[in-house]
């Protein structure tokens, strides 16, 4: 009797995969999952299938991931914090969140870790980009993002416009009732999911910068023509 | 000749792999001859997204088999390289020997 493939992988492949249903792929992943391969081969084969874009640009490409990256990152907290009632901050440094100006310190803190650093850190990470440059513009373009936002939509109350706004009350005793963790209750959480995007696709478009050579240095290289090397790999 | 008319590293090994197998060639043979010539795991999925981009250079062109019971039912495409796909990997082979030839042994590492 032959092997029969994961059902939901099959099924995932024929109904997620991008562009026009590619039987030939299906057949190939089929005959060769019953020659000689695992489970987890297929599936693997699957999601690289659904995952692999042939016909979208990088920029489209880098997107449609920071999306799904930030909206998972932002609702995965969202929902931790509602189940734990309190964000591991609040826990770690208890009564100090309610005395000024330590509470607000914290919170800018945390938000700054939590939701805009710490996540585009991850995503670099995982796209093995990860430096201190592209985190700086990342981080400096959701920083950005977060503190204009309000003036496109003014009930969108964002952590970083709370920042400037407390620093702004403090002078000008104006009454905020707003806290960093705000936007992430009820329907304020989608609204952390565009600074983050913002953020991670700026680092990732950010590009490493070159490394320029000292010409007092020696040349990685040795002076020997290529007839060498080629007599080296014959011989070997 | 355009940025987009260029052979990526994973197009090159793609089409040659093509070019060992022959006259025609379908996903799975192509997949496998990349992984026992290159010694590297390759998705079938990749290598149909390669495929892809090479056809649509016009660098290969590909034909529908008939529908067997082995595979579900499902056809096979087969591929093989145009005269077209065929100048590209000799212009890109003639490249590749001219900027061996004028490199100097590398230090460190292994070839």
């Amino acid at each position: 009797m032959k092997a029969v493939p994961p059902t939901t992988a099959t099924w995932m492949l024929k109904h997620l995969a991008p562009g026009e249903r590619n039987e030939a792929l299906e057949g190939d992943l089929l005959e060769e999952f019953q020659r000689r391969r695992s489970a987890s081969w297929y599936w693997r084969q699957v999601l690289l299938a659904i995952l692999a874009f042939p016909n979208v640009s990088r920029i489209a490409w880098l997107t449609f991931w920071a999306a799904t990256f930030a909206a998972v990152w932002v609702y995965g907290l969202h929902t931790i914090s509602s189940l734990t009632a309190q964000f591991p901050f609040q826990a770690a440094f208890g009564n100090w969140l309610d005395r000024e100006p330590y509470g607000q310190a914290i919170g800018i803190a945390e938000g700054i870790v939590f939701y805009l650093a710490g996540p585009v850190a991850v995503y670099l990470a995982l796209a093995r980009n990860l430096s201190l440059r592209s985190l700086a513009v990342g981080v400096g373009a959701g920083a950005l993002t977060i503190f204009l936002l309000p003036f496109f939509q003014s009930h969108l109350y964002t952590p970083l416009s709370y920042f400037f706004a407390y620093a702004l009350a403090k002078h000008w005793n104006v009454t905020l009732w707003l806290r960093w963790y705000d936007i992430l209750q009820g329907s304020q959480a989608p609204v952390g999911i565009i600074p983050l995007l913002v953020a991670m696709c700026a680092a990732s478009l950010c590009r490493t910068r070159l490394v320029k050579f000292d010409p007092k240095e020696p040349s990685p290289h040795e002076s020997k023509p290529a007839a060498s090397l080629q007599e080296k790999s014959t011989g070997a | 000749m355009g940025k987009g008319d260029n052979l990526g590293e994973f197009e090159l090994t793609v089409i040659l792999g093509l070019l060992r197998l022959g006259e025609e060639a379908y996903g799975v043979p192509i997949a496998r001859e990349i992984e026992v010539s290159a010694d590297r795991e390759v998705g079938i999925a990749s290598v149909y997204a390669a495929l892809d981009r090479l056809e649509r250079k016009g660098f290969v062109s590909s034909r529908r088999g008939e529908p067997t019971p082995e595979r579900g039912g499902r056809a096979k495409r087969f591929f093989r390289v145009t005269a077209l796909g065929l100048r590209r990997v000799r212009k890109t082979q003639r490249t590749l020997i001219r900027l061996w030839q004028g490199l100097p042994q590398l230090k460190g590492g292994e070839a």
